[in-house]
């Protein structure tokens, strides 16, 4: 087993730079998940609840490519800032409360919410995935607002 | 820790994002899930938290570094001791470990054992039935699996806790890590997330597609492809749990798992990202049921978990009984 010479080298240091990772996660994934929510047709302005169910078809059969892009890129990316969420809660730890408590109802609350987000993009996805289903079906609810 | 300020931040940021529940209510108006309250006030709120906090936690981080590089000039001395006291029985040592640390690692082999007979046998989820089919297949393939589609996904929503385990018991060695918790932690969250969409979600679609005989072949139809584009398309939080695990191994000193598993766990990183064409292709190999975007990426899943299960036994067997509990 090594002996370690350099300060630098100790094991501390380590829990800074995965911290760091974590922390710049979230600058990097977010203009990721930024440039994937400029993408998708529905967001400016956001469809209206009272869309039929043939305009939200049509909806889906038009945009269907940029749909899949942003919704993809959701699925993909937009779990890598729950990193950031869990500096959140180390730091939390490190506060000088009588225990840890709230530090990890914070990590449970990130993950709900996390969830909802990663179950709203495979919701968009299938309603896109057969574009030529038939219209009262495709009226699949987003997500997205919870 | 924080400012003050960052609580009552926190608070206003909550109460901002709150009203958009309102969505599940009006249809019209700005509480309705387009309207400028539960839309743009609660999206944009919580972009200006992201933005916020990521400053506020550069330096709180820069503070921390600072302060354990004062400690730890004192400390230097009784780090190193207490760290090579760790790792120097290296395998000298017969079986160690902790009694309760062993129970809950059993259940990993079990789990997955029964899950590969649910998926695999009962619920003929794997390989996936194919997406190029018309809705009589689809419905077909319902009607003719009914039976074993009730009672393995009935089964698996009992013993899914399983899967809870299995990731806290890596969570649990990944805090023995020279790393810190961070990457712990978010491996124990995205993993977390993972178990929704990609595990419980084909197996309520396809409960509530047998349940009833006479039902709606669109119905059937659109719980066929929700469960199955779920259980296959559910990618970023298996790849943000790797990716947490594959930066702990590496900048480990403690070698509680070996470094080439960082390797073969940015390997599953490529599988998943290879799989992103299921949400567009119906046949070849980048469908749901593709040589590529199914059966790639389940072949190395398998020899990812074998190494998995290898190496927490091993890590069991090397933890010292009297090691003292973790933070």
């Amino acid at each position: 087993m090594q002996i370690l010479a350099e300060a630098e080298d100790l094991p501390k240091t380590a829990n800074i730079k995965t911290q760091l990772i974590s922390l710049w996660t979230a600058p990097v994934f977010g203009v990721v998940l930024l440039i994937a929510f400029l993408a998708f047709p529905g967001f400016f302005p956001p469809m209206s609840p009272d869309m039929t169910a043939e305009q939200v078809a049509r909806f889906y059969s038009d945009h269907t490519a940029m749909i899949r892009f942003s919704m993809i890129t959701f699925n993909l990316c937009g779990v890598m800032l729950l990193p950031f969420f869990m500096v959140i809660v180390i730091q939390m730890k490190r506060m000088a409360t009588q225990s840890h408590i709230f530090a990890y109802c914070y990590l449970t609350a990130a993950v709900s919410g996390a969830t909802m987000f990663a179950l709203a993009d495979i919701f968009y996805l299938t309603a896109a995935f057969r574009p030529d289903r038939s219209p009262s079906w495709s009226c699949s609810s987003t997500t997205w607002p919870g | 820790m924080f400012p003050r300020w960052v609580g009552y931040y926190a608070i206003g940021t909550a109460l901002a994002m709150a009203p958009a529940a309102g969505a599940a209510v009006f249809a019209t108006g700005p509480l309705a899930w387009n309207g400028v309250v539960s839309f743009w006030l609660r999206n944009g709120a919580f972009a200006l938290f992201v933005i916020v906090m990521f400053v506020v936690l550069r330096n709180v981080l820069h503070r921390q570094a600072v302060e354990e590089g004062v400690a730890r000039v004192s400390s230097t001395i009784s780090a190193q001791t207490s760290l090579s006291a760790k790792v120097a029985d290296n395998g000298r040592t017969p079986r160690a470990g902790k009694r309760d640390v062993w129970l809950v690692f059993w259940i990993v082999p079990a789990f997955y054992t029964a899950f590969g007979v649910i998926f695999f046998a009962l619920a003929r989820v794997m390989p996936p039935p194919r997406p190029d089919v018309t809705t009589d297949q689809m419905v077909h393939f319902f009607h003719a699996h009914g039976l074993t589609i009730k009672i393995g996904f009935g089964v698996l929503v009992l013993i899914v806790g399983g899967a809870g385990a299995a990731n806290g018991i890596v969570v649990y060695h990944m805090k023995r890590m020279t790393v810190g918790s961070v990457m712990a932690y978010a491996y124990l969250g995205s993993m977390s997330i993972g178990a929704l969409p990609g595990c419980l979600l084909v197996a309520f679609c396809f409960l509530t597609a047998v349940y009833r005989p006479g039902r709606d072949r669109q119905v059937l139809a659109l719980l066929y492809d929700l469960g199955l584009l779920s259980y296959v398309g559910s990618l970023g939080c298996f790849t943000t749990a790797y990716f947490a695990f594959a930066v702990a191994i590496l900048y480990d000193r403690n070698n509680i798992f070996p470094k080439w598993l960082a390797y073969v766990s940015i390997w599953q990183i490529v599988t998943e990202v290879l799989a992103v064409p299921v949400f567009v292709s119906k046949a070849g190999p980048f469908a749901w049921n593709g040589s590529i975007a199914f059966w790639m990426g389940t072949v190395i899943f398998g020899f990812w978990l074998s190494c998995v299960i290898v190496f927490l036994m091993k890590a069991n067997e090397r933890q010292p009984v009297d090691e003292p509990p973790l933070d």
